[in-house]
């Protein structure tokens, strides 16, 4: 492996991505990368991509290498200003009941529940539709702390797998440790942690708000007799 | 249920009557003509209006059923009328006799045991009277209420007096309101009755039977041995109506218990510009269900809290008047706002339509025919004290301008009044007076108002407050049941600021739905098909009855510990027993029927081998329903082999 090469990588992850890895981490990458190649060469710009690949689908926490400034979870006001990658770990809509949002998933809410006696329907009252806020679990490997979706972000869903890797861009204001997030502070790059995928699942994370056990097997499934 | 007395075979086929063409018949002698009536009350009041109040009474058999004879011009003569009655039904239904009895055969059975029409014994005078007065006349005018029972309850009489005048000839009336605009019409546009209605009708009587025996015997006799002590003398029925009903019962429980409240936090801002005025904010994002969000938000209001007036709009705002009444609305309104249940509602508005006040009650229909006079029925109005005026003003300002909606059964009008009394009492002058303002106030014009609407600006976060302006209250001036009030607020300019007096951050918890109430209940039949509008009120009855459902101080339904088992029981087996596709599927079959697009054979061969099917795999898994009832009942008795298999 040539000295040269990595550090080319780690110099690409920087200044394209703005990730930063440890050196230990990116050697032992490119070395597997490698091997799996079995002795055919590999390219500097496929190494770069195949690189990141690894990165996103890595649990930061195995990587343990801070990037956000130190504290941050705990500041009151503050502000970041500068760009940060990070993973998120699990992310919720704050502005619905959990309650709701779980029977949604589990196909068991039902529209009789909706059903009261309105006859002869006068005007629709003006209804708050209210707009969505996701709340996001969010982590540097070292510092945990949470996000919200402080304005409408419309690449964020609860449909990301956790371990989802984000850019975050500053200014960024901070607030009892969140982090107030809009649009242009935000950039999905992608990827995910297979370990976390179930324990951070939508239904999972539910259950937990709601304080209900959680349930492996969907409702509906009892086997027959 | 056991001892039944036979006395009439229904053999004829109606086929046969389709072929009359009124034109053939108009060219014999008709000297003496049978009306005959669904209620002694209906026979009563068109033997009036036909007569001009001359007629003479008779007796018949049948105490509660006179008969009424005057002269009238028909068919273009004048002929002698006999005008008598039944009591709604005058055959039921039953299996022949080898399998009346509980223990005389396996249930399953009863999907295809032979059943026959028989005339109940309490009904035999009114069938005695029916076949005397038949032989002495040439033609036999079916006057029965214009709906699917009505054609059915027709085509009994016809049977009836078929069999011992063959060569009767038979016409139809067809009318919505006993009141001589409406009978005289009829009578100068007599027609067929309508094999189609009456076979759905058929259909439904027979699968009612079939299905209702077969599960209520299997499950009485084998529930009375399993819980000895709770149910031993207990009948636990089983109607494919009754059981999706309760199962939307216990549906609602279930999401009660299920339930989990959240707590949610929200901003509130308030303003008292003066001493007199004060005016609260919402917050656009309505709530958050997270703590520490709603505080960062609240903090940066807190820091900043000028709040900045963004728009200040004003448009006008109406609230609208009633659509004309078809039956649903009519039990819905009459549970809510005047606090009669559906049944007695039903039963009520039955008794003031047979004495001619309101036009028929059971109706689909939510738009005013074209030709119906609704001045004429208005300015009959203006007599009252109460809302004459009210109708004065109607005409006087452009005449009736119905709101109309977008149902049509093509049968019947909306229900509204046909003759102006002040002589009711009790519920009948409660639920005529409703009638009425309903239709008045759907007659009339919406309420106008304008809604005046503030939006303002915290440190980046959306509040808006609104208040109302009453216009016109229109409509609402007679009809109570609804209310629309002024909200005042001061007026506000956009771009200028103020400071708010208060800026809370307060929490709130979420609540479970509520238990239904009967409206609700009524909603879910109708949205699911569930019965007819004819026959939910019954089904309600039915559950109550049974004792499957309760109701609470504040008039909600809650299921019974038996209601509770069953319902789990049949679901744990895996079948929708108290869900309601499968009586729903019958029900839109039934239309078809009805509507000469499905046949009756068929549709009764389906729905009869669907039935057969899931009763017998609930046979199988009947240990399910022990141990569903268990949980309620204390443990299940073990029975034998043999006794399994007795059952
Ligand atoms: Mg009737």
């Amino acid at each position: 492996m040539s000295v040269g090469e990595v550090q080319v990588t780690q110099a690409w992850l920087h200044s394209e991505w703005h990730v930063q890895v440890p050196p230990a981490w990116l050697d032992a990458c490119v070395n597997w990368i490698k091997e799996e190649a079995d002795r055919e060469s590999v390219p500097q710009l496929q190494l770069n991509q195949r690189v990141l690949e690894q990165w996103l689908l890595t649990d930061l926490r195995d990587l343990a290498h801070p990037v956000l400034p130190e504290g941050i979870s705990e500041a009151l006001k503050t502000q970041l200003d500068s760009c940060y990658c990070v993973q998120m770990d699990s992310v919720l809509d704050i502005s619905q009941p959990a309650y709701t949002q779980l029977q949604r998933i589990r196909g068991t809410d039902c529209s009789n529940d909706q059903v009261s006696a309105v006859t002869q329907e006068t005007q629709r009252p003006w209804e708050a539709k209210p707009t969505r806020m996701l709340m996001l679990q969010l982590t540097d490997g070292v510092q945990s702390l949470e996000g919200m979706e402080y304005r409408p972000i419309p690449a964020l869903s609860t449909n990301l797998p956790p371990g989802t890797k984000l850019q975050l861009v500053g200014p960024i204001a901070v607030r009892l440790g969140v982090l107030l997030l809009k649009a242009e502070n935000v950039k999905v790059l992608g990827g995910e942690v297979e370990q976390l995928l179930e324990i951070y699942s939508q239904g999972r994370v539910l259950c937990g708000t709601l304080g209900l056990p959680e349930e492996n097997h969907p409702q509906g499934e009892e086997p027959d007799d | 249920m056991n001892v039944l007395y036979r006395s009439l075979r229904v053999t004829v086929h109606s086929q046969f009557y389709r072929q009359i063409s009124v034109n053939m018949i108009r060219r014999t002698q008709i000297k003496k003509v049978l009306c005959v009536a669904e209620k002694n009350d209906a026979a009563k009041g068109i033997a009036e209006i036909m007569s001009n109040g001359r007629s003479r009474r008779r007796e018949g058999y049948s105490v509660y059923n006179k008969i009424y004879e005057y002269e009238y011009n028909l068919f273009g003569q004048n002929v002698t009328v006999s005008m008598t009655s039944v009591s709604g039904h005058l055959l039921g239904l039953e299996f022949k006799a080898p399998f009346q009895k509980w223990h005389s055969c396996n249930p399953v059975l009863l999907f295809d045991a032979e059943v026959e029409k028989y005339c109940p014994e309490n009904f035999i005078p009114i069938k005695r009277t029916l076949e005397r007065e038949v032989r002495q006349c040439q033609a036999l005018v079916i006057w029965t209420d214009c709906d699917r029972e009505g054609e059915n309850i027709g085509f009994e009489i016809i049977d009836v007096c078929k069999a011992v005048k063959p060569n009767v000839q038979v016409f139809r009336a067809r009318f919505s309101e006993i009141t001589p605009n409406s009978i005289r019409r009829a009578c100068e546009t007599l027609t067929e009755p309508n094999i189609n209605i009456s076979d759905a009708v058929d259909v439904r009587q027979e699968l009612d039977l079939r299905i209702g025996a077969s599960f209520t015997r299997f499950q009485t006799l084998r529930l009375q041995k399993i819980f000895p002590e709770s149910l031993s003398d207990q009948l636990i029925s089983y109607g494919s109506c009754q059981f999706p009903t309760l199962g939307f019962v216990v549906e609602r429980f279930k999401a009660i218990q299920a339930f989990v409240p959240e707590t949610f936090f929200k901003i509130k801002v308030v303003h008292e510009p003066n001493e007199e005025e004060s005016v609260e904010f919402n917050w656009k994002r309505h709530r958050l269900f997270n703590h520490t969000a709603c505080l960062v938000l609240y903090q940066m209001c807190m820091e900043d809290p000028t709040a900045k007036v963004i728009s200040v709009t004003s448009k006008p705002k109406s609230k609208w008047r009633p659509l004309p009444l078809d039956t649903v609305e009519l039990e819905k309104l009459a549970s809510r706002k005047l606090r009669i249940s559906a049944k007695e509602t039903m039963k009520t508005a039955e008794k003031l339509y047979t004495q001619g006040f309101i036009s028929y009650p059971r109706t689909e229909t939510n738009m005013f025919p074209q030709n119906l006079n609704l001045t004429l029925l208005v300015e009959q109005q203006t007599q009252d004290n109460e809302w004459g005026n009210f109708a004065q003003r109607i005409l006087e300002s452009g005449g009736p301008t119905p709101r109309n909606g977008n149902k049509s059964d093509q049968a019947h009008p909306p229900i509204h009044p046909t003759k102006y009394t002040n002589s009711l009492q009790g519920n009948e002058k409660r639920l005529y007076e409703f009638i009425v303002r309903h239709f008045l106030a759907c007659c009339s014009k919406d309420a106008q108002g304008q809604e005046v609407t503030v939006e303002i600006e915290i440190a980046e976060e959306r509040f808006s407050a609104s208040g109302l302006t009453i216009i016109a209250r229109n409509y609402l001036e007679v009809y109570p049941y609804d209310k629309w009030y002024n909200k005042v607020i001061p007026l506000y300019r956009p771009d200028t600021t103020f400071q708010p007096t208060a800026i809370e951050m307060v929490e709130g918890q979420t609540s479970p739905p509520q238990l239904l109430t009967e409206a609700d209940l009524i909603s879910l039949m109708e949205k699911h098909g569930i019965g007819t509008d004819a026959t939910h009120a019954e089904h309600i009855e039915t559950i109550k009855s049974r004792m499957y459902v309760g109701l609470t101080a504040d008039q909600r339904f809650l299921p019974g510990e038996l209601g509770m088992g069953l319902v789990e029981g049949y679901n744990s087996m895996g079948y929708e027993m108290s869900k309601p596709d499968l009586r729903a599927e019958l029900e839109a079959d039934l239309k078809l029927v009805s509507e000469g697009r499905k046949d009756k054979a068929s549709v009764l061969r389906y729905h009869v081998a669907k039935y057969k099917a899931v009763f017998i795999e609930s046979v199988r898994k009947a240990k399910k329903l022990d141990e569903a009832l268990s949980n309620y009942l204390g443990p299940a008795q073990e029975i034998t082999e043999q006794e399994q298999g007795e059952m």
